[in-house]
Parts: structure tokens; sequence; C-alpha cells
């Protein structure tokens, strides 16, 4: 301080400098944490738009690494936009962990798809029994036998639409606790399913239809345990719901592409697919 | 040897004169004082208040930097809605590019009239293959000014939302399995 400058007038000159420095980082501070989230944002959504376009045009290095040793992971038959199904069960027995970095972008993910629909009349099915989920097996003549069967107590959800048929549903193993109904309008029928079922409590029904759709749409279907696990839902022997990837999404700087894609089955029947790619 | 010089402030630049004390060891204290012309002793104080001048200016032009930076508008961009628009529209053109494989569009689109097209059915196969979440608003353009409603009304092109307020988008399917080709437009949003 200057001897010159009163006491008064150098405090209020620190005290308007202080207000100058702590309004500049206020500002600064306040702007900046919006500008980081964006970036991140930014960056995470480049990654998953990313991956899901390099997965879903690509086979992968070699075109046939599910056959010999994985170099870059691709999950194309070789056509963009359909995915091989064998290609998918390889990357998922190999493990996330082991296919990470043979994956570009280089990111944490999880890729998915679902099956949103399928041919009901698909006359060569080929269904498994399974020890450990559910089935929709298909007889080729206007019959679906639905089948839920869990190694632990399990609820299966199921809504399925055939549009301008008319369907009905035949109880063969359900319970009081079981429904499944079929409901018919101009447009088409719906039938929906809830079995409660256990190790020791296997469910079934069936569906007939008469003037068979195109087309048979998944709009519900979810298989699980009380505590919460995902139990495994087959269309002959095509897994309808699949996931690869980390496990730990409760991160929440990522971002999510979606697609919609086609799956090549067992039998080479194509579903169509939703198939999303979460990067961050 | 000189041990201490100073100039004392207090007399700079108000009564024209300057002082040094000196200290030469075994001979005490020697004062200097040294009178300046007022032009000299004007100009340094001049230097001093423009040098002060300077530090006003820089604040000042601080403080309008951060003002107009805290304040000015910014670019509501959000990526994850950006990546959200995007994920409708692949998933559009998706739905309608299956429904083509399975050949959909070539049973139920008249390949001579459009006019005599299923549009009840196509409607239905089109939204049935869409997510639960997304409403969706379907025409089919024979020309970029003549389209038919997804009711199959013969009309002018473009969205009617009727009110309804939403982030739109388009996803464009040209179905050429016939001799005069018809783009889908697939308008889609989200209802939740």
């Amino acid at each position: 301080m200057r001897s010159a400058q009163s006491p008064v007038e150098f405090i209020i000159v620190v005290f308007l400098f202080m207000i100058i420095l702590i309004s500049i980082f206020t500002a600064f501070l306040t702007k900046l944490h919006p500008e980081i989230e964006k970036a991140i944002e930014q960056r995470a959504c480049l990654k998953a738009s990313g991956l899901a376009t390099f997965l879903l045009s690509e086979p992968g290095t070699p075109a046939d690494w599910q056959s010999s040793e994985l170099q870059l992971l691709g999950l194309t038959n070789g056509t963009s936009r359909y995915i091989s199904y064998d290609k998918w069960l390889a990357a998922g027995s190999m493990g996330y962990l082991n296919i990470r970095n043979k994956t570009v972008p280089d990111t944490s993910y999880l890729i998915g798809y679902n099956i949103y629909a399928f041919n009901p009349t698909v006359a060569d099915d080929v269904c498994p029994i399974t020890g450990n989920g559910a089935v929709i097996c298909r007889d080729g003549a206007g019959s679906i036998t639905v089948t839920a069967s869990p190694a632990s107590p399990a609820i299966f959800n199921l809504k399925l639409f055939f549009p301008y048929s008319t369907a009905t549903v035949t109880p063969a193993s359900l319970e009081a606790s079981d429904s499944a109904a079929a409901a018919t309008t101009a447009s088409g029928t719906t039938v929906t399913a809830r079995l409660n079922t256990s190790a020791t409590d296997s469910d079934q029904f069936s569906i007939a239809f008469t003037a068979s759709p195109k087309l048979a749409f998944i709009q519900t279907a979810d298989y699980k345990t009380t505590g919460a696990a995902d139990l495994q839902i087959l269309i002959g022997n095509t897994s309808a719901v699949e996931t690869i990837g980390s496990a730990s999404t409760g991160v929440n700087n990522y971002c999510k592409s979606e697609r919609a894609a086609g799956l090549v089955g067992k039998i080479n029947e194509v579903f169509p697919v939703r198939f999303s790619a979460l990067a961050w | 040897m000189v041990i201490d010089e100073m100039n004392d402030e207090r007399l700079l630049g108000q009564n024209s004169i300057d002082w040094k004390k000196k200290n030469y060891p075994g001979q005490g204290f020697w004062l200097h004082i040294i009178k300046r012309d007022s032009p000299r002793s004007s100009s340094l104080a001049a230097n001093k208040k423009g040098y002060f001048y300077f530090i006003e200016i820089a604040l000042i032009a601080m403080l309008l930097i951060t003002f107009f930076y805290a304040f000015s508008p910014k670019a509501e961009i959000s990526y994850l809605s950006m990546q959200d628009i995007n994920n409708l529209k692949q998933t559009g053109y998706g739905t309608l590019k299956f429904l083509d494989d399975k050949n959909v569009f070539s049973t139920y689109i008249d390949p001579a009239v459009m006019a005599n097209s299923d549009f009840a059915k196509l409607k239905m196969y089109i939204e049935a293959g869409l997510p639960s979440t997304v409403d969706s608003q379907i025409e089919y353009a024979q020309s970029s000014t003549v389209c038919y409603s997804e009711a199959g009304v013969s009309g002018g092109c473009g969205l009617a939302m009727n009110g309804t307020k939403a982030d739109v988008v388009r996803a464009d399917y040209t179905y050429s399995k016939r001799p005069s080709p018809i783009t889908i437009h697939l308008f889609l949003w989200r209802t939740l």
C-alpha cells in the first residue's frame, strides 16, 4: 500500500479485485462443466456410432474368424446389416475381455440385439429342449408351441401379434397361476401369456392361426428369475435376445447407437432385429 | 560505498522535487535534494498515471470478456439428443428395408395403380415393426408434390401433426419393384 493512498481506497480496490476474481472463476467453472460433459457425450456418441457402423458393415478379419483366430471383430455374414448368428455366438463364447482389444474403436462397450418379428410358418424349425429357458417352436403348418422350463423359479412374459390373422391358444400344461389368451380384432390377434415356472413346473401352450401372416411380431418377451436374472428365449434354436460386453453399465456418460438389422439364424432364417451399441 | 539510496515517492509529481538519502560509512548521512523542472516531473507522474490507466483498462477488458463469455448465447447441442434422432432414422430405414426384403411391399403395393394398394396392411406391418415408444406417420410419394397418405388418400405431401409437438425425423425408403418407383416417407417421433 502506498502511503499516499488512503486505507479505505485500498480496501475498496482489494474488495473489487476479489469480486472480479471470484466472478471470473465462477463464470468459467459454471460454463466449463457443461462444456466438458458435452465433449464427453460427443466422444461417447462418436464411439457408439462408429462401433455400430463397423460391426454391422464388416465381417471381421479374417472373414471367417469364428473358425480361426480373430484379429479384428466384425459381425456380418459378408452382407452389410446382416449379423451372422454363428459369429455372435463365437464372440460371446470368447468373452468380452478377449474381444475388446480386437474391436474398433477402442472403447468400453455393451452390444446387444433383440428379435422383434419372425416368420410364423417356418417348416424346418429346429427346437432344442432347453433346461433353462423358453422356446418358441414353429411346426410349419400354422401352429406354434411355446415351452418355458427354468432351472429356478422364473416368470415368462410373452406378447405376440399376428397381423390380419385369427389365432387361438390351447393350453398344454398350464396351472391356475398361469395365463395365456388370444384377443382378436379387425387388424389381427394379440396373444398374451404370463407363465409362473420353476425347476419342477414347466409350462407349455400352443398357438394355432389361420390366414398365415408374413410375420409375427414380438411385442414383449422377457423371462426373469425371482432374482431378476435373464433366462434365454429361443425362436427355434436362435436366441431372441442377446448381449455381449462390459457388465459395468452403471456409468453415466455412455451413448447408445441403434440400428435395425437382420440376424441370420441357425437355419439361415433372417430375423429382423434391433441392434444397439452402448459405448463410453 | 553507498548502502542506501531511495526516492521518496511522496514528493514525486507533487512538489517537483526529488531527494536522495545516502549513507556514506564513517561520514554520516547526506541528503541530496534535486530540483526538477516541471515538464520532467509532470512527465514522470503522467507515466505512472498512464501505467495505472493500463491496469484499469485491462481489468475492465477482463470483466467484459468474462461477461460476454458467461452470458453469450450458447449453442444448445445435446449429442445424446442428436444421437437419438439418428437412431430413429436408422430404425425407420431398417424397418422399411426389412419389410421390402420380406416381400411385404411387393405383396401389398399395387404394381400398376398405387391407389389400389392395401394401405391398411402396409400401415399395420410398418407400425408393428417399430418400437412401442415411437409414433409414426406414413406417406407414399409418387413425385415431389403428389403423395398418398397412410390411409390411401391422394393429395399433397408433408407431415400433418395436428398440433402435436415432437422432434420428428423422416426416414425415406424407395420401393423400386414397380414401373414407377414409390418413395415411402416414414415420419417418426418419440412418445416418451
